[in-house]
């Protein structure tokens, strides 16, 4: 099967916002799994609490770095050139500038 | 093991790593150098030895705990795409510096703000160095068998040696070059070495101790479990705030906002570390439970911090405790390395060179000094003044008991930026005064509630628990008498007043005009377009170059004047210091010595500092104001030009036509008074009698005639008013193109006496038409007629040739006469209208006029064709456009009345 014709780069500008939001909810998801033990532990259920949570927090962190090695490969192939660098060393044509009072 | 083979190889690893940087710096390009992983590996300079002694340490005192340090950077590096994305943009677009330079550079290239920053960073790290010079000492003592420390008699000439030895590394690959944005690509390849050392080394003692001592995983976390630390320690909030501040630290300290920002030579490194860097930590950190707990059973005495060091030791494994010491060396001396150099940068920039422009007649010495020579010897004296504090800093408090404790202070110390720094990427309302004002706010909170506790042995009884004067709520360990966990404490009360004074001070105050220019550069940086400022300058190319020599060196200055000189197409001459250019050439510097003080060095060179920028900024507001005055004025002046262009020929033309309709009022005076005329006389001659037969009938003949002419131009008149408005019946038929014009042809030649030739392409009339063949004959009759009347030729000759095209028949009738001329074109379709050559015409004018209304019911059109020598006109019928009621019935003028 051929690649199916995208005209105007719609369903690539499609998916590139789709892989920003993933990007942007990853934290998020962070943030939940990993400050869980604050919660459920902190209020005196810590009793032994070290052994499994050690695993599970593991666990968590695994499954972020997946996710997250995930997103940088589909923005690696999304976007092989990366963004354009702004403003590095440009010197604009003098037509650019105003002309001096 | 003995301490000179310790030495030895400590020593030869320092070789080696100079080895390493000297390597790099002379081939800078090498792929893999420039590469993500060695900047994800650059990263792990955040694990310094406080991680790697410090957190098995941490983790025998307080269980779990110690993962927070690890996962605040996890969350940061994965959610990669909202902030550091950001930061490095702004960093590289920018050229930043140092995270001084940041915050300074969006608060309108404050000098003041780059300063206060700056001095926090020195006071927050300073002891975060002297923890590892401590470590290292440390380490040296534990193998020569006393983990006793007393550094003022026995560690104060190793931990100065050790110190030495850095400042000379950091010095020969830290200050080689000027511009921090060209990365120190021989430091960077050899902290990535001892990032590989460092992770190998833990790796390889958690191992032995999970597989060697401990007996394999389950018997491990048997172990664990039943150890002192298997419970959770931490009280509510507790957890959450270690990973916000650990979260925090890992942007806002000066060493890491360096690797991250600073030294990052490809944006999309970044995608690659948001993974990487969070798997270097989990494996930092894999082992650190079951160490901490296989110590806490084996070495019950031992300081805990060193844990992974004495007990390889302790069963007689010198290799590996041997690549555990490489491990420690390596976190504490990269650590040192990039701390040392973020500081000096910093110092240099937005302390040290600001004071010395400030010196009277130091503004136009930015040319004649020697400022490049100036700034890199401030940044060496930085380097080995940081150093310097650290060890004195050390040898002052005589090494703090736990290691983590000092880094945690460091951690919440360095936070304090955060709240301004976030509001720089993404509050534009957020001014200077309130960046300041929260900075300075959470410092001296911070200060007074977590540093100075450290000092307890020098400060006097009773200040720390009681507060100054016996106030309590301002005592540093109890502040405003909240109890409850102190970290947790401090952390809310220094970050939350500097988040609230932030936002109120800014609220209460307007930004500077060098704020506004700023900030949109900060927060928008992701689709700005690279505006120059207006700048307003006297300085000239030569005066640029050499200041840009004196910073940038001549090969550097060189190759930016001779870009912006063929940008402008004058190269090989020196280019025009146009905004563009100053604007490029001030971000250039900025790289080197900071925004603040390239701004400087530019506008005073430039003169623009004698009219402020706001003075700039309200030339530029008038200007803009009276050029759209100007351009409102304009555009009116242009319409009322449009419109009295648009009277003149709507006069001219209604001019025309009363003309026309004066002379058309004569001539139809003239028209019926000779018939009239003849008629009256012929008549009473008729009436007076006596006349012969033969003269009666040929007078009753020119009477029967004369009024058959009248009756023609009533007729004539009738029809076009019926014709004009609407009320004509159509009478559709299936005819042939042929017959339509065979009949008119008949009937022309009939109505004149002319000679004229028609030619005619019969094949091509035989074409049929749905028609009114009555009407379209009418139309036809009038143009042979008028061509017959008209045409002044000596011989002459009318085509008729008929083409079909699409759904209509064209059908062009062209004489061999002089045509009509051009003035006159436009008004031969209009009523009365009849051309100067009065002797000619026959009739009253209107015969054009009744062809135009009688083809506009047909669903047609007759034009003036020009361009074919003679007269000739085009008559275009739809094939069965009849059968369209609307093309048929409708009024001329309709499409015109219906709007």
């Amino acid at each position: 099967m051929s690649a199916p014709a995208d005209p105007g780069g719609a369903a690539r500008a499609r998916a590139r916002a789709r892989l920003a939001d993933a990007a942007r909810l990853l934290p998020a998801l962070g943030a939940a799994l990993l400050l869980a033990p604050d919660l459920l532990l902190s209020g005196g259920a810590g009793q032994g609490a070290t052994a499994p949570w050690l695993l599970r927090l593991f666990a968590a962190w695994l499954l972020l770095i997946g996710l997250a090695a995930w997103v940088a490969r589909r923005h690696a192939r999304l976007d092989p050139d990366g963004p354009p660098a702004p403003g590095l060393d440009a010197v604009p044509a003098p037509e650019a500038a105003r002309p001096r009072a | 093991m003995s301490l000179d083979l310790l030495a030895a190889v400590a020593l030869a690893y320092v070789a080696f790593l100079f080895a390493v940087a000297f390597a790099a710096e002379r081939r800078p390009r090498t792929r893999w150098l420039s590469g993500p992983w060695v900047y994800t590996l650059s990263l792990s300079i955040y694990c310094t030895a406080w991680t790697f002694y410090g957190a098995v340490g941490y983790a025998a005192r307080s269980g779990l705990e110690f993962m927070t340090i690890y996962l605040g950077p996890t969350l940061v590096l994965v959610g990669w795409w909202a902030l550091l994305r950001k930061l490095v943009a702004i960093g590289r677009a920018e050229r930043i510096t140092s995270i001084a330079d940041l915050v300074s550079s969006r608060f309108g290239k404050s000098t003041g703000l780059a300063a206060l920053v700056t001095v926090l960073a020195l006071v927050a790290t300073t002891p975060y160095i002297a923890l590892q010079l401590q470590s290292v000492v440390l380490s040296f003592r534990a193998f020569a068998g006393s983990e006793t420390l007393d550094p003022a008699t026995e560690g104060p000439w190793l931990g100065l040696a050790v110190a030495a030895g850095l400042a000379l590394f950091t010095i020969l690959f830290g200050t080689r070059r000027l511009d921090a944005g060209e990365r120190h690509h021989g430091i960077v390849s050899a902290v990535a070495v001892e990032a590989v050392v460092k992770l190998v080394a833990l790796l390889a003692v958690g191992a032995w101790v999970v597989w060697g001592l401990g007996g394999g995983v389950g018997a491990t976390l048997d172990a664990v479990a039943a150890s002192p630390v298997a419970d959770w320690s931490s009280g509510p909030g507790r957890w959450t705030g270690l990973v916000g501040v650990s979260a925090a630290a890992v942007i806002c300290l000066p060493r890491m906002f360096h690797v991250l920002v600073v030294e990052n030579g490809d944006p999309r490194h970044l995608a690659t570390a948001s993974w990487a860097f969070p798997l270097y930590l989990l494996a930092m950190c894999l082992f650190v439970v079951p160490v901490a707990a296989t110590g806490l059973a084996r070495l019950p005495d031992g300081n805990p911090d060193l844990y992974v060091l004495t007990l390889p030791l302790s069963e007689g494994r010198g290799g590996l405790a041997m690549l555990a010491f490489l491990g420690g060396f390596s976190s504490a001396t990269s650590m040192v390395i990039v701390a040392a150099i973020a500081l000096a940068t910093m110092l240099s920039n937005h302390l040290v060179v600001p004071l010395w422009l400030a010196r009277p007649g130091r503004r136009r010495a930015t040319v004649s000094g020697d400022v490049r020579e100036a700034v890199l010897r401030a940044r060496r004296l930085a380097i080995l003044a940081v150093l310097g504090l650290g060890w004195a800093y050390w040898r002052a408090t005589g090494g703090t008991a736990a290691l983590a404790s000092m880094g945690l202070i460091a951690f919440v110390g360095m936070a304090q930026v955060l709240p301004a720094m976030l509001a720089a990427l993404f509050w534009e309302g957020a001014t200077r005064k309130g960046a300041a004002a929260g900075i300075a706010t959470g410092f001296a909170v911070w200060a007074w509630t977590m540093l100075l506790p450290v000092f307890a042995g020098v400060l006097p009884a009773g200040l720390l628990a009681e507060g100054p004067w016996g106030l309590g709520l301002l005592a540093p360990l109890a502040p405003l008498g909240l109890g409850g966990d102190p970290l947790v404490v401090v952390l809310g009360l220094s970050l939350g007043l500097n988040a609230a004074v932030l936002c109120a001070v800014s609220l209460l105050t307007e930004p500077t005009a060098m704020e506004l220019l700023q900030t949109p550069r900060f927060t928008r940086v992701f689709d700005r377009a690279a505006a120059p400022r207006a700048r307003r300058g006297s300085a000239t190319a030569e005066e640029l170059m050499v200041m840009a020599q004196r910073i940038l060196g001549f090969r550097e200055a060189r190759a930016l004047f001779d870009a912006a000189a063929r940008a402008q197409g004058r190269a090989p001459d020196l280019p025009e210091p146009t905004p563009a250019l100053l604007d490029a050439l001030e971000r250039r510097l900025a790289g080197s010595v900071g925004a603040a003080t390239a701004h400087a060095m530019v506008s005073g060179l430039t003169g623009d500092a004698a009219v402020s920028v706001e003075d700039l900024l309200a030339v530029a507001d008038e200007t803009a104001r009276v050029m759209d005055h100007s351009a409102r004025v304009e555009a009116q002046s242009a319409e009322l030009t449009r419109t009295a262009a648009e009277l003149r020929a709507a006069n001219a033309k209604l001019t025309r036509l009363s003309v026309q309709k004066d002379a058309f009022l004569s001539q139809i005076s003239h028209e019926l008074r000779t018939p009239m005329t003849s008629i009256r006389a012929f008549s009473e001659i008729l009436l007076s009698g006596g006349l012969g037969p033969e003269d009666q009938r040929r007078y009753a003949g020119i009477v029967h005639e004369e009024s058959r002419r009248l009756t023609r131009l009533l007729d004539d008149l009738l029809d076009l008013g019926v014709l004009e408005n609407g009320q004509v019946a159509l009478d559709l038929a299936d005819v042939p193109l042929g017959e339509v014009l065979d009949r008119a042809q008949r009937a022309a030649a009939s109505l004149t006496e002319a000679r004229l030739a028609v030619t005619r392409d019969r094949a091509a009339e035989a074409v049929r038409l749905r028609t009114d063949p009555d009407r379209l004959a009418q139309v036809f009759i009038n143009l042979i007629a008028n061509a017959a009347k008209y045409c002044d030729a000596e011989a002459p000759r009318l085509d008729i040739r008929a083409t079909v095209s699409g759904d209509a028949v064209r059908v062009d009738f062209v004489d061999n006469g002089g045509g009509i001329a051009e003035a006159d074109r436009a008004l031969i379709f209009e009523k009365f209208a009849r051309l100067e050559d009065h002797a000619r015409a026959g009739g009253a004018g209107l015969g054009l006029a009744i062809c135009r209304e009688v083809m506009a019911r047909l669903g047609g059109t007759v034009d003036y064709l020009p361009g074919h020598g003679g007269a000739a006109f085009r008559v275009t019928v739809p094939r069965a456009g009849a059968d369209a009621p609307e093309g048929a019935a409708r009024p001329a003028r309709a499409p015109e009345a219906a709007e």
